[in-house]
């Protein structure tokens, strides 16, 4: 290839590259824009870089926001819901993936098929019924009914079961013959080499989490238990519409996603890849 | 085969946590949505419960509500999964080059995935706006030569809901199929490529005959998630236009939540749920038919 | 310390393969068994069955006269050495060597003297504080060593743990774990496929094919009296050149071993051997003849001396080895059957050094200057040397 055309399919990538990472960035940048600009400027001024740019960029949305008692219970409950989810996922999940690939038990053959059978089933499909369970129980409008039933998780466990099954076998024969039970073989040996796929499942099952909305739009009463997506849900459907304080929420809530996706940005899209290279 | 004990024990044990979980909140519901379709069971109903047999069943396939709900979302997914599987296959090849900065576009064009979907919707609902102003009715006027009389309300006009709802959804979820076909793409062995130059195969040549075979089982996973994810339409729907204008854009779900949430019909919800594994069932066996010929073959 | 007994022991996996077939062994108390057999023949199978890692389809284990059968591995007192290692790659040296002692539940003090001893013992002390990665194959070996016999165990299982090693090294921790387990006087039980290192290391060794037992017995018995043509096949290095012939008394009246038109005189001892054996004078047996049965032709009277086609000649100095053969004669098979070569081409035989024998019988000789180089010579035979196997391939006594 000669420089010039070289040089000219080089622009052309660039080009469309940069085109394109506008379209996904926009809506950030825009969100950030309005959440800036006074309520009743946003409509008129928020579609382009003018919001930020202009000289009455404003904190007061923020302000507002942030001066409800109740954005703090909202963050509270979804720290609280999203933190226990993935904290004792994290301890059922890779238990029940290590006694999977490792251990040699009646009804190990049972269990995994049913693992794979749920990895598809989406939690929305069983919602109603549920729901019912959930109504029975007497759980309805509480913090158990949204972090419950969703801390044992098929895709969890499956992760951890690839993972366990590529480590090789010896080390826990090994620990195995130094008199460790498979219990602290697994925490001893087995865990602790498989960092990343703990890393992937807490990162996957954070963003998972966050940002649940259906489930707790069905079993939350008022906004006592409710979680930030449900809160922004009802905001914006509030008249008149408040386009600066809803940016603002928008905004606050998404930081913490924000954060954990560019910190662990690599291991987490090799994870998402992973899972979908085996299907 | 004879197990050893110690592992039996120690096998339930550890396992026994998450089973039980998975046994309580999932094969559980799946049992009870089944028994509780077939019945007219309703919170706080003082009618006697029911045994309906298959009325459930029938009263959903006559209810035109229901059907314009799964004719809405299969309308979303006969769009829905080719264009977003066509634009993550393009955008996957575009950062697949070698070049300097690649990282950062590919970060960039993942970033929406992340995003709780009630934000998206909230920010799209401020891009639709019903306002001279609104960004999407200055681009429809800017492209249109104000040929187009503004300002449009998207979300309130019957045919538009529904293609906004798509759009979205795609911006939204196209990182995702993007990725996983990016993975794919690279795990093709360069020598495959460097065998098909020699002899003599073309870009295009070289695209059809070696790349897309190769992304054969990846396609054909991203497009079955997809597709359970179109029938999965909810968040979006609830928040920009709660199934309006008309049923426009109610869904499967939509019409679930609100016949179990707002109208107590159990029953009726659950038969909803039913109908939704079968799909999701059949949309598995089709993947796992698909990928398995693909071995035959090979 | 411990004696270990298999009895009966049959072991068949899920996938049908039947790994061990009714084998009855035991280890008495202190001694060096070694399990040696070409690869995939059961050898690793039995360590594992007795290290609690795979469960016996029927039969017994007993380790110090106790059945363990029931007993997952953490409880039958037994340490293990991997065969690629197993070191926990997280954990430093120490913290591999105290791995086991942490589990016995041994106090903080302790563990750091026993630590530091094994240590010591084997030279790891300034490689304490490595993670294994930052080892030499030879030291990864030593702390696998290490974590073995830091917590005194009742039995050593060893499976092939010098087959990673160069071949310098391996020579050298074939000396040091015997001396070692000399020193110790634990039992151990010690797998490879290398019949040199099952040689110079076991007290007795267990010949195993196809998951049977071949011929328990100390490396000298099992090298002098092989017990099938297989076991006398497999060991020796060079192999043992194995042929056709028959044993008779000739009109004569001398007792002769015919190898194709060849007749060379043998001791009356063996015929006797064979007459308790068989009936008929003419049935063919399977001869065994160890590269050393030959020697220079004068060193022998000439009615044992056979003439031979020699086809390349190796000069070692202290010895030579020459390659012939011997017209009409084909070389067989440990089985009896096919070609040597054949059998050594489809890795029957272990031995990886092994010279490609193509066919040809070899001879290992002292005083071969007395011997061209190429062509037809004569050569010196042992007789009283040859090993007579049925049509079997089963030794006479």
């Amino acid at each position: 290839m000669s420089k010039s055309i070289q040089n000219r399919h080089l622009l052309l990538s660039y080009g469309l590259l940069i085109l394109v990472a506008l379209v996904f960035v926009w809506p950030l940048v825009f969100m950030l824009a309005a959440s800036v600009t006074p309520n009743e400027q946003v409509l008129a001024r928020a579609s382009g870089l003018g919001a930020l740019l202009s000289r009455d960029w404003t904190w007061s949305n923020y302000k507002s926001v942030l001066g409800q008692l109740e954005f703090f219970s909202f963050l509270r409950n979804s720290i609280f819901i999203v933190g226990v989810i993935v904290l004792s996922g994290l301890v059922v999940n890779s238990m029940a993936g290590y006694a999977l690939s490792r251990l040699r038990w009646s009804g190990r053959e049972a269990v995994l098929a049913v693992v794979i059978a749920l990895m598809v089933i989406p939690y929305e499909a069983l919602a109603v019924p549920l729901f019912f369970e959930m109504t029975v129980v007497g759980w309805i409008n509480s913090y158990q009914v949204q972090i419950v039933p969703f801390i044992a998780n098929a895709f969890s466990i499956y992760l951890f079961y690839t993972f366990f099954n590529s480590i090789p076998r010896e080390l826990d024969e090994a620990a195995r013959m130094d008199r460790a039970s498979p219990l602290q073989t697994f925490f001893h040996v087995a865990a602790p080499l498989a960092r990343p796929a703990f890393a992937s499942v807490a990162i996957l099952s954070f963003l998972m989490n966050w940002g649940v909305f259906l489930w707790p739009l069905m079993v939350t009463r008022g906004p006592g238990y409710q979680p930030l997506p449900v809160a922004l849900g009802y905001f914006s459907a509030n008249k008149p519409v408040r386009w600066g304080d809803i940016m603002a929420f928008g905004t606050l809530m998404v930081i913490p996603v924000l954060m954990v996706f560019l910190i662990f940005q690599k291991g987490f899209v090799k994870g998402i890849a992973r899972t979908g290279i085996k299907g | 085969m004879k197990l050893p004990r110690g592992d039996t024990v120690w096998g339930w044990i550890m396992a026994s946590p998450a089973v039980i979980g998975l046994l309580l909140f999932m094969v559980l519901p799946f049992v009870v949505a089944i028994g509780l379709s077939f019945t007219t069971y309703r919170f706080n109903s003082p009618l006697p419960l029911r045994w309906e047999g298959l009325g459930n069943y029938i009263d959903l396939l006559t209810s035109s509500d229901f059907l314009r709900a799964v004719l809405n979302n299969i309308m979303f997914a006969a769009v829905v999964v080719p264009v977003q599987t066509g634009l993550a296959l393009m955008l996957a090849l575009l950062v697949n080059q070698r070049l300097r900065g690649m990282s950062v576009f590919r970060t960039l064009f993942f970033m929406p995935v992340i995003y709780p979907m009630a934000l998206v919707a909230v920010v799209w609902a401020l891009i639709f706006a019903p306002a001279p102003t609104g960004l999407m009715n200055r681009i429809v006027a800017l492209f249109s030569f104000g040929h187009v009389q503004a300002p449009i309300d998207f979300l309130r006009n019957g045919y538009l809901a529904m293609p906004c709802i798509m759009v979205m959804s795609i911006w939204q979820g196209v990182g995702f199929q993007m990725v996983i076909l990016l993975a794919a793409l690279q795990g093709v062995p360069e020598t495959l490529y460097e065998a098909a130059r020699i002899d003599g195969a073309g870009r295009v040549a070289r695209f059809r005959h070696v790349t897309m075979p190769q992304l054969r089982n990846s396609l054909i996973f991203v497009a079955m998630v997809t597709t359970i994810l179109a029938f999965r339409l909810f968040d979006q729907i609830w928040i920009l236009t709660r199934g309006g204008p008309n049923n426009a854009t109610t869904t499967v779900l939509y019409q679930a939540f609100v016949a179990s949430r707002e109208r107590n019909q159990i029953g009726l919800g659950a038969a909803m749920a039913v109908l939704f594994f079968i799909f999701v069932g059949v949309v598995t066996l089709v993947q796992h038919f698909g990928v398995r010929q693909h071995r035959e073959i090979q | 310390m411990a004696t270990i007994e298999f009895e009966k022991l049959d072991k068949v996996f899920d996938t049908g393969a039947h790994a061990v077939r009714s084998v009855s062994l035991s280890v008495t108390d202190g001694e060096m068994m070694v399990l040696v057999g070409p690869s995939g023949c059961g050898k690793s199978t039995l360590l594992r069955l007795a290290a609690g890692l795979e469960t016996e389809t029927s039969g017994r284990i007993l380790i110090g006269g106790r059945p363990v059968s029931h007993l997952p591995p953490e409880q039958r007192n037994v340490a293990m050495v991997f065969q690629d290692y197993a070191l926990y790659p997280h954990m430093t040296v120490r913290r591999n060597l105290a791995f086991p002692l942490k589990m016995m539940k041994a106090g903080r003090a302790q563990i750091h003297k026993r630590v530091r001893q094994v240590a010591d013992l084997l030279e790891l002390g300034p490689h304490l504080e490595a993670k294994p990665h930052q080892l030499s194959g030879g030291q990864r070996q030593r702390v696998a060593m290490g974590r073995a016999l830091v917590r005194n165990p009742d039995v050593f299982l060893m499976d092939e743990p010098l087959s990673n090693l160069d071949a310098r090294l391996r020579v050298k921790m074939r000396r040091e774990i015997s001396s070692l387990q000399k020193r110790l006087g634990t039992t151990t039980i010690f797998v490879t496929h290398d019949q040199v290192e099952a040689m110079t290391m076991g007290d007795r060794l267990a010949v195993i094919r196809n998951g049977t037992l071949q011929q328990v017995g100390t490396p000298r018995e099992v090298y002098a009296h092989p017990a099938n043509v297989f076991v006398a096949g497999f060991i020796g290095s060079p192999g043992i050149n194995l042929i056709r012939g028959r044993i008779f008394r000739e009109a004569s009246g001398v007792a002769v071993l015919a190898i194709g038109s060849h007749r060379l005189a043998i001791p009356e001892t063996l015929i006797r051997e064979k007459q308790q054996y068989t009936a008929s004078e003419n049935e063919e047996l399977l001869v065994g003849l160890r590269p050393e049965a030959f020697t220079a032709p004068d060193m022998v009277p000439e009615s044992r001396r056979i003439e031979v086609d020699i086809q390349h000649i190796e000069e070692m100095g202290h010895e030579w080895f020459a390659y012939f053969q011997i017209e009409g004669i084909s070389l067989l098979s440990s089985d009896g059957k096919n070609s040597y070569w054949n059998a050594v081409n489809t890795g029957e035989k272990g031995d990886k050094d092994l010279p490609e024998r193509e066919g040809l019988m070899v001879a290992r000789l002292q005083n071969a200057p007395l011997i061209k180089r190429h062509g037809r010579v004569l050569l010196g035979v042992k007789t009283d040397a040859c090993h007579l196997f049925d049509q079997n391939g089963d030794a006479f006594l």
